[in-house]
Formats: structure tokens, sequence, C-alpha cells
């Protein structure tokens, strides 16, 4: 019983539903549900894991058989991921739990985030098109609310606007599929979309194209990330950088591999190219940030844009380059648990600009050396997890001669360098402001942020691990 | 020992420091010294081939080798971070993060152990980028410019990792494996092309890292901003990485030539080879004069490292069995004349606060330890005999007359003379001259920094008079990698030209030292006058109390020469220039694609919509 | 001129109804009117979807004691049931970014987003 992954999206959905209940007892209690709700996730993706699925496994919901009914795909490589985005979502839940839960209006927040980490476990499981768009809907609403904590409604409704332009698009395109293949599953689809003509197939790639690019940050849907990161919470944005774009960019993979497995290289063409105007935009304007959680913002934008950039440049051309496309994931990793490392650590000293955060280092030695941690992560210093996803990936884009994409890839990768390596600096080297009142930073959430560079020195050190329990993240009778 | 084990141990040791120069920093330096000591002794010993593998990274073996070719670089980086350490021990009393300090600069130094003593690629780059971070973070301990200084460092460094990574990973593709050993087996497997393409990788690389022209610009900063007992560091050990490479790359390259005549066979076959020679000898005339232009002592250094290098580089392009012989000899020259320079402004520094020539003078009397150390490092730096930078640029000198290239004689020999100029103006202006009254109690330093001033001016004077000490393990490397090996005894040179008994000239030189030394206290006994009376001949001049530093002795010392290049364009401004250009640039991204109103954003995506659609339509 | 019919009522109709909606978020400047226009995207998208189940002289798809199971055409039930569930999402997002408005109305005291991009600006 407990090893069917639908239960991954059932307890939190039901710990939302336990909320108001929970509410009208105690006000103060619901912060403890979706972090109680989390643990179970992680307890339940453990025990998956642990029955060492190396081969897509396909968990039929409600006994109707594929492709009548929805389908999850589970093998032990998409638990790794599951493993990961829950970790994270469980320290981001126990730092709002402690830091930023405010009686009068924190219901709404406490049910966001508990279905937002349901929707996002759904949208790594599916398999099924319209179920996506629904997982996609219900993530995209819970991140509507909590994009709206801590004031901010402009960003949000800019985010509603954009985000329903593109899950409209999204859903277009699934009925088109449907229309012309019978079936909403991804993997059924591949069969009968070869009778589509080239026009068609065209429409519907762009569609793809443009819809996915909201929730997973690519130009030209990315507009809302930086004024949604910079209004909202600290947990809102672990949970943006970290949880909900990791979790689209899955999807989004899901998508690409399951449904276009083929020769459908002009979709994988453009999404490459956007993929690397994204990475070049994305790195270029953060360079010029002076608000940590803008840089991050416009940092996550570039991430995505090199990841997408990655996966789609390892489908072009029909087969599968499987080192590039493994190195792409390898790389989300090191996103999930830096990002999230950093967030944690600016959430708790509290303030973000510059201005502000100058000098800091010498006041709170421990929190900054943590975040150091996740800086050196991201920009791929030794001995930390960033190390291995950039060798990888140069060692698997040399090897297969994308000259080009190494190179933009490479001048980008050295402005982020100097902007992360200037934020540190910032951090240890100015003077500090003496009139800044610094909250205490409580035991708890040390050990949150340990437990995060704990995980990406481990990776650090055990690459090869990490990359064997990643790679082929696709197979068994799918490619 | 072998290097593996070494670099745990170090590594360890580094965590250890750190906390036990929380609890007392003096200590804590103490210790790293005597690691620093001992790790030295058991690489001393460890002559002969020894090959380790590090199985840290789970999936990763990294190989070390100590051999004859890598043994020299090894040992000069754990002496010079030796005696830099030993003059820590009282130099960093006025620093801000001492234990932090301590823990990167022991990192520094398991990343040279782990460069120079790499027998794989991939744990070179490593060791690399751990490299640049922790020295980053050194550099911006400095004073208040040091942090632009840093990033400036860094993004050089950057830029040189991620061409060398890209030079490693092209060698890995074609042969399919990281190691020293594979490069040289599969030689052949490699194209011309592809050959090509890695020399110009690891070539760029490195020539970022040594600060050759037109890389220099981060030099001049880093090296004057960054703090005093990492100058030496900076100047003796990191430019030599980019040089470490260099030579590298131009050893694996030939090696399957395996004949013993030409070395460095594809550097000075390609036609680019002479362009490396050029490039050095600019490099040279370059760094003379903008060192001969500046005021601060620190910059002042930092812009001789530049020519230096291009003497280095110069040496290494030639490909004569001599001239690489001169260049190895000159990297540790280098490296010892520049942490005699550096440590001795360190400590004048220390004790004054300030490195600017035309702010002190007269400091001979407070300290003479300092200014002998710094006596004797210009005297080596300028090739005069007997010291040690006598046979480096001999043996350059002796190349540069076989080869007969008229300009690279010339930029050479300007190198010389114009080293003279530059070294002398910081001589004259701190240590002999006015002094002014503010430091009239300038004490010498502490014990320790003695110490190694002390270590760096006898080593010099020894290497000088007994160069095969130097000469003997450089023989060894040659002949390891394949090239004629010059010979050597203890005290002699051979060359083709001409033999050189370096004891002769040590008791020529010492005689006529005594000689002089011997008619001065015979003859003409000195008139004592009071330090501050000698500049302005008996004059009183009563602004020289109150602002010694417009009538300065070595204030605008070089004037007129440098009125020559007033409207010269500096190579620095450009870079400057489109730094802010590209800065603009990213500003107008950020307008155009972020700060939208929401009818703008739609058209964004109605545009791409579209124009993605069309592309492939027609 | 049944097909051009149909194909009007359809497939062009309903998209050109979602291209009004995208017109709508390309000109206007009041935060409402956007809304509107995501509404009417919403409109026209649910009516493409039950568009495309439609199957010639068909019927709709209930069992009854008419129809057994074995005879007849029946209507594509899934688009059906797909536009229910696309609704239901368009109604809650709607709700919840009427209450958003007004939230903004409340903080900017203008729906005019171009005045709401200078407040903005100038924190």
């Amino acid at each position: 019983m407990i090893n069917e992954p639908i239960l991954l999206v059932i307890i939190p959905l039901f710990s939302g539903f336990l909320v108001p209940l929970i509410y009208l007892i105690s006000k103060k209690a619901i912060k403890f549900i979706p972090v109680m709700a989390i643990f179970l996730n992680i307890f339940v993706v453990y025990k998956l894991i642990n029955i060492n699925l190396f081969t897509l496994k396909y968990y039929t919901i409600g006994g109707y058989k594929a492709p009548f009914g929805i389908n999850l795909l589970f093998n032990t490589q998409t638990g790794v991921i599951l493993l990961g985005i829950n970790i994270v979502g469980l320290l981001a839940l126990l730092f709002f739990a402690k830091n930023e839960f405010d009686i009068g209006n924190s219901f709404a927040y406490t049910l966001a985030f508990s279905i937002g980490m349901a929707a996002v476990n759904g949208m790594v499981l599916t398999g099924d098109l319209f179920n996506l768009f629904v997982f996609m809907e219900l993530s995209a609403i819970a991140g509507y609310i909590i994009a709206v904590h801590k004031k901010g409604y402009y960003a949000s409704f800019l985010y509603v606007i954009i985000s329903t332009v593109g899950s409209l698009l999204f859903l277009l395109g699934t009925i088109t599929i449907y229309n012309v293949s019978g079936t909403l599953n991804m993997a059924t689809v591949t069969k009968n979309m070869g009778s589509l003509t080239p026009n068609f197939l065209l429409i519907l790639s762009v569609l793809f194209i443009v819809s996915l690019s909201s929730e997973s940050e690519l130009l030209p849907l990315n507009a809302w990330v930086p004024k949604v990161y910079k209004k909202t919470s600290v947990t809102g944005s672990i949970f943006f950088a970290s949880i909900f774009s990791t979790a689209a960019l899955f999807a989004v993979i899901k998508v690409l591999v399951l449904v276009f497995q083929g020769d459908y290289n002009y979709i994988f063409n453009v999404l490459t190219i956007i993929g690397l105007i994204t990475l070049a935009i994305g790195e270029f304007v953060a360079f010029k940030q002076k608000n940590i959680r803008k840089m991050i913002a416009y940092s996550s934008i570039a991430q995505a844009g090199l990841i997408i950039s990655a996966i789609s440049i390892s489908m072009a051309d029909g087969a599968i380059k499987k080192s590039i496309f493994n190195a792409a994931i390898f790389q989300l990793f090191n996103n999930i648990f830096a990002k999230g490392l950093i967030l944690l650590g600016v959430g708790l000293i509290g303030y973000y600009s510059y201005e502000k955060l100058k000098g800091i280092g010498t006041k709170r030695k421990i929190a900054t050396g943590l975040i150091s941690i996740g800086a050196l992560s991201i920009v791929g210093m030794p001995p930390f997890a960033g190390f291995w996803s950039k060798i990888y990936l140069i060692k698997s884009l040399i090897s297969n001669n994308m000259n080009i994409y190494v190179s933009i890839f490479l001048i980008s990768a050295v402005f982020e360098v100097y902007y992360y390596f200037r934020f540190i600096q910032n951090l240890y080297f100015e003077k500090t402001e003496l009139k800044l009142k610094l909250s205490k930073i409580s035991l708890l959430s040390y050990s949150m942020m340990a437990v995060l560079s704990f995980i990406l020195i481990y990776i650090g050190f055990n690459p090869d691990t990490v990359m064997k329990s990643i790679s082929d993240i696709f197979t068994g009778g799918i490619i | 020992m072998n290097v593996s084990s070494l670099i745990i141990i170090a590594g360890l040791m580094s965590i250890v420091i750190y906390f036990i120069s929380k609890f007392n920093w003096k200590l804590g330096t103490a210790l790293q010294t005597i690691t620093f000591l001992v790790f030295g002794y058991f690489l001393y010993s460890t002559h002969g081939d020894s090959q380790s593998v590090l199985k840290i990274f789970n999936g990763v073996n990294l190989r070390f080798a100590i051999s004859d070719f890598n043994y020299l670089f090894l040992l000069i980086g754990v002496s010079v971070m030796f005696i830099v350490s030993i003059f820590s021990i009282d130099g960093i009393k006025k620093f801000k993060f001492k234990p932090a300090y301590n823990f990167l600069i022991t990192l520094i130094f398991v990343s040279i152990l782990g460069v120079f003593g790499a027998a794989d690629f991939i744990a070179l780059f490593i060791f690399w980028e751990l490299l640049t971070w922790a020295a980053f973070f050194i550099v911006s301990m400095g004073k208040k410019f040091s942090r632009k200084a840093a990033l400036l460092f860094l993004f050089m460094s950057m830029i040189s990792a991620y061409f060398l990574i890209t030079g490693i990973i092209t060698i890995n593709n074609t042969i399919g494996s990281f190691t020293f050993e594979a490069l040289i087996n599969n030689y052949d497997l490699l194209t011309y092309s592809i050959k090509i393409k890695i020399l110009i990788f690891f070539l760029i690389a490195g020539l970022i890292k040594s600060g050759i022209y037109p890389f220099h610009i981060w030099v001049r900063t880093t090296h004057g901003e960054s703090p005093h007992t990492f100058s030496p560091v900076l100047s003796g050990l990191l430019l030599k990485f980019g040089f470490y490479i260099i030579y590298l790359i131009s050893i694996f390259f030939p090696i399957s030539y395996i004949i013993s005549s030409n070395p460095a066979k594809l550097i000075s076959e390609i036609p680019g080879s002479t362009f490396f020679a050029y490039l050095g000898g600019i490099s040279i005339i370059v760094g003379t004069i903008s060192a001969i232009l500046q005021n601060d002592a620190k910059k002042l250094i930092a812009f001789s490292s530049v020519s230096h290098g291009g003497y280095i580089l110069l040496a290494f392009s030639f490909g004569t069995s001599l001239a690489f012989a001169g260049g190895l000899a000159h990297i540790i020259v280098h490296a010892l004349t520049a942490l005699g320079m550096f440590l001795s402004i360190g400590a004048v520094y220390y004790r004054t606060g300030t490195t600017k020539i035309d702010e002190m003078g007269g400091l001979i009397k407070n300290m003479p330890v300092t200014f002998t150390t710094y006596l004797v490092s210009i005297i080596s730096l300028a090739g005069i005999p007997p010291l040690v930078g006598f046979v480096s640029k001999w043996l350059i000198y002796q190349s540069l007359i076989v080869r007969g290239s008229y300009f690279l004689a010339f930029a050479a020999f300007f190198g010389s003379i114009g080293s003279f100029m530059y070294v002398f103006r910081p001589l004259a202006g701190v240590f002999l001259g006015q002094r002014p009254k503010r430091f009239e109690n300038v004490k010498e330093v502490p014990v320790f920094m003695q110490v190694s001033m002390l270590i760096v001016t006898l080593l010099t004077v020894l290497f000088g008079v007994l160069p095969g000490l130097i000469l003997k393990p450089i023989a060894y490397m040659q002949q390891q990698i394949g090239i004629k090996p010059i010979k050597a005894s203890l005290y002699k040179l051979f060359t083709e030209l001409t033999t050189l008994d370096m004891v002769i000239v040590f008791s020529v030189f010492s005689a006529g030292f005594i000689a002089a030394l011997i008619v001065f206290m015979l003859f003409a006994k000195p008139t004592k006058v009071k330090q501050h009376e000698q500049y302005t001949a008996g004059e009183i001049v009563p602004e020289l109390q109150t602002q010694p530093s417009i009538y300065h002795y070595a204030k605008n010392y070089y004037k007129p020469f440098a009125r020559i290049f007033e409207k010269f364009p500096s190579l620095e401004n450009w870079y400057r220039k489109c730094a802010n250009y590209l800065s603009n640039i990213f500003e107008i991204f950020e307008e155009f694609f972020y700060k939208e109103s929401i009818n703008g954003y739609i058209w964004l995506i109605t545009l791409t919509f579209l124009i993605v659609l069309f592309i492939r339509w027609f | 001129m049944s097909n051009i019919l149909n194909n009007w009522t359809f497939i062009y109709g309903p998209l050109s109804i979602f291209l009004v909606g995208i017109y709508g978020l390309l000109t206007q400047k009041n935060l409402f009117k956007l809304i509107i226009s995501i509404n009417i995207m919403d409109l026209g998208v649910n009516l493409y979807i039950i568009s495309l189940g439609y199957v010639e002289n068909a019927h709709a798809p209930i069992y009854n004691s008419i129809l057994d199971s074995t005879s007849s055409k029946f209507v594509d039930p899934v688009p059906q049931a797909l536009v229910l569930t696309s609704i239901v999402i368009s109604v809650a997002v709607t709700a919840f970014v009427l209450a958003l408005l007004i939230k903004n109305y409340k903080k900017y005291k203008t729906l005019d987003f171009i005045k709401i991009k200078g407040i903005e600006n100038d924190q």
C-alpha cells in the first residue's frame, strides 16, 4: 500500500484539506500540517526508491489501463528528483513555520504551500498530458497565492496574466494532439503523431514550446520572475526557484522526450536557441543587479535556459545524446539545492539589497559561510556539486562537437562567476552598517542550511554515484 | 610520501590550522610554517619517481606523480610558501580575518601540490579552480580597492580556466583519457588541426595567468591591492602557474619525437613561435616602461613581474636547450627576486603603513635588514653577478646571441637596463634620502620577518655562486622531457660559446668589494650630517617639515622619461571602455525584456510565436 | 459550403474568439479589461475543445433506453470532461484574480497599469 506513487500527491492534498479543519480548532497549529505532510512524502519516496526500479514503471490510477486511463511514471531516477524537491520543500516549510508564519493571514499560504507541493509531485509523476495540464494549473494557482505573500499584489497579477496565456496555449496544444491521436497518454501519443502534416506539427510544437516556457522561466514568458521573486516571501522564492521551476522543467523534459520523440528537429533547434538566449540574457541582466533576490531570479532564468537548451540539443537529430542529457539533469540537481540554500540563508538574515547586506559576514559567520558554499556550488567551484555538473556538461558538449554552444555557455559562466563572487565579497569584505537589526538564527535554521550544504558537498565528492543514479532517466522500453 | 597523501593531510591541516588560528593566530601561523617545512622535507627526500592516485572523488581517479619534470616546480612552490609563512608569523598582525587567511593559504598550498604534482589533467584543473577561488578571497582581504582588483583577477582567471578546460576536454575527446601518460602514448591520434586548437587553448590560458601582454592588466591592480603577505605568493607562484601550463604543453607535444635534439618543437615549429617570442619581448618592454612610471612600490614590482614573465616566455619560445634552461632558471630567479622585493616592501608597510614611495625616505638606518634584502634582490633582478639573476640572464642572452634576432636582443637588454631604473627608485625613495619626521622612530621588523628575508638573501647569493644547485635539477628535467640537457657542474656553466666559472666571478667580485671597502675606510672620513639636512644642501625649506612629499627625492623621479609616454594608448583604458560598453548593453537588455508593460510582454510572446512559425514556414 | 460553415463554427470561430482575447491583452491598459480578455480567451479555448469532439449525426454520449450500446455513434465524451475541468479552473482563477484586483486597487488607487508601473518604479 505504501508503495504507490500516487501517495505523493494524495498526502499533501489531503493535508491541504485538513488545514481549514484544524484552523477551526487552533489557528497556530496549521503551520505544522504541511511540514508533516512533506515529511511523510519523503518517507514514501525513500521507500519507493529502495525498490530499485531502473526501468520506468507505469502505475495506473483507478484501474483504467493506458491509453484510456491516467498513468503515473515512476522509476528510481524520477524518485531521486522527487526526493530533492521534497527535501527542499520540507526545509522551506520548516523555515516558513518558524519565521514567516503570521496568524493573521497565513491560512491561505499554508493551504497554498500544501497544494503546491501536491501539484509539484504530480507534475513530476504524471504520464498523461491533460493530467499534466491540471497539475500545472494547480501549481500555478498555488503559485499565484504564494506570490502574494508579503504584499506582492501587482507582481502576482502579472504572473497570473502571463501564466494564463501560457496554460491556454498548452491546452490548445493538448487538445489538438488528442484530436489527432485519440489519446492523451504521453507515451502512446507518439505512435499516432507520424501522420500529421509538417505544418500542423509545426503549429503544435510551437504551441508547446511557448506554453511550457511560463512556469519553467524561459523567454519570452519569464517577465514575471524578477518581480515575483522580489516581492514574495523567502519561502515563496525558495518554492519558485527550487521547486516549481524544477518540476516544470522536468515536466517540459518529459513532454519533449515522450511526446516529441523522433525526428522533430525544428522544435529542438528552436528550443535550443530560446534556451541559449535566455541563458545569455539572464546572466547579463543578473550581472547588473544589486538586490540579491532579483539576482537569483535572473540566475534562475539563466539556469532554466541552460538546462532546456542542453536537453533539446541532446534530442536533436533523432537519437538522444545521453551524456548531455544526463549532465543537464545533474545541473538541475545542483540548482535545486544550491538556490534553496542561498535563499534560505539570505532569508534568515533578513535583508536583500547589497547596501544592507554589506559586511554581514562578520556578524553572522556560519550563515554567511553556508551561503557562500551555495554560491560556490552554483558557479561550479570544486569540491562542490556544481563543479562536476559543469565538467560533465562541457565534456558531453565538446564530444558532440557543439562548439558554439560551449562558447556561449562558458562566456555566460564567466559573468555568472563574477556576480556571485561579487555577492560573496559584499557579504564579507565591506564595512557593515552598524544600525541593522539582525534577528537571531536558531539552531534549527542552521541545521537546515547545514543539511543543504552537506548534500552539495556530498554530491561534490560522489559525482559518479549521483551520475549513475540519474542517468537513463527515461529508459525501459520508452527510448 | 606521495602527493596524494600529502594533499589529503594538507587539506585536513587547513581545517586544523583554521581552528587553532581562531584560538591564537601566532600559534596557527607557526603550525602552518612547520607543516610547510615538513612537507618540503618530504618532497625533497622523494627524489625519484613516485606515483599515486587520489580517490576522494567517487568514481574519479586523480593521478599524481613526482618526477623530474615537476620536481623543481614543486620545490619552488613549497619553498616560497614556507618562506612567506615564516614572514606571516608576524606579518599578518594587522589583518582582519586571520584564521580565514591561514585557512586559505593552506588551501593554496594544497592546490600548489595538486597542480604541480598532477599527472592527470582533471586533477590539474580541480586544483587550479581551487586556487582561483582561494586566491580571490585572499586578495579581497586587502585595502579599499582590493574588492575590484579581486574581481578583475577572478574574471581573468575564469577566462583562463575555461580555456584550459576546453583544451583539456578536447584532448580527452580525441584520446579518451585525461592522464599525461595517455597523451604521450596516443600522441599520434591527434590531427594537426586538433593539435593547433589544443595548443592555442592551453597557451592562452597560460598567458592570461602569467600576465603576459596583452593580458597583463590584472597584474597591476591585483598585486597592488592584495594583502602584503600575499603579494609575494601571487608574484612568485601564481604567475608561475601560467608558465607551468605553457611548459607542460610544450613538453607534451614533442615528447613523442623523443629524439634528444629540439625540445619545445611545436612551439618553435608553428609559424607562431616567433609570435610568442615577440609577445615576450613586448611584455618586457611594456612592463619595464610601465614600472618606471609607477609611484606605488607594489605596483612597480607588479609590472616588473610582467616584464620578467616576458623573459621567461621569450626563453621558452626559442626552443633551444640553452634557452629552455634559461627560462626555467629565470622562473626560480624571478620567484626569489619577487619574494625579496615584496617581503621587504611588506616589511616597510608593516612598520610605516604606506607603500607610496614619495611618502617615505631614509629608512636605511631604521631597517637595515630590510634594506639589505631589497638591495640584494634588485641587484639580482638586474642580472649583475655574482647573484643568481646573472645566471639566468646570461643563459638567455647566450641563446639570443645564437639566434640573432635584433628586436628581441634589444628588448632583453632594454629590460635589464630599464629594470635597474625602476628598481632603484624605491631603493632611493624608501631607504635613502630624507627621512620624514613621522618615521623617525620606526623600528626594524620583528624577528620572524627578518629571518624570512635573510633566507631569501642567502638563497640569492648561494645560488649565484653555486648555480649548479639549480642547474643540475634543470638538467635532469630537460633529460626527462627529451631536451638535450645543459652541462653544468656545481659552480661552472657550460654553453656552446663559452664556460663560466662562478666561483672565479664571485672571488673577483668579493676582491673588488673588499678593495673598495678598504679604500672607503682608509681615506676621506665622511662628515656626519643630520639626516634631514642632507637633501637640501643646508638650505632650510619650511615645507619639508610639513609636507615632505612635495620635495621628495623620488617624486616625479622620472618625469622627463614619463613625458615621452604621456599620450600613449593604454591597454587598461581600452579594456575599461569595453567593460563599460558591455555594462550598458546589459542594462539595455534589462530595459527591453523586463521592464515592459503587460501589453509589451504579450507582444513579446506573440512575436516569438510568429517568428518561430514563420521561419519554418518560409 | 457546409464544410466552410463547419470549419468556421468549429475551428476558426473559437480560435478567433481566442484571438480577440489576445488582442485585448495586447491593447488594454485597464487591469479589469485584462481580466475580461483572459475570460474571453478561456471562452474561445473551451469552445474549441468542445467542438473538436463533435461527430456528425451522433448522439450525446449518454446511454438510455432508446439507444443501446451497439448501434449508435456517440459524440466524444472526453473533451466534454476536459472542458468541465477547464471551466472550473478558469472560474477559480478569475475569482482569485478579481480579489487580487481589489487589493491592487486598494494599494495603488488606480486600475491603470501604466500608473501602477510608475508608482512601482518610484518605490
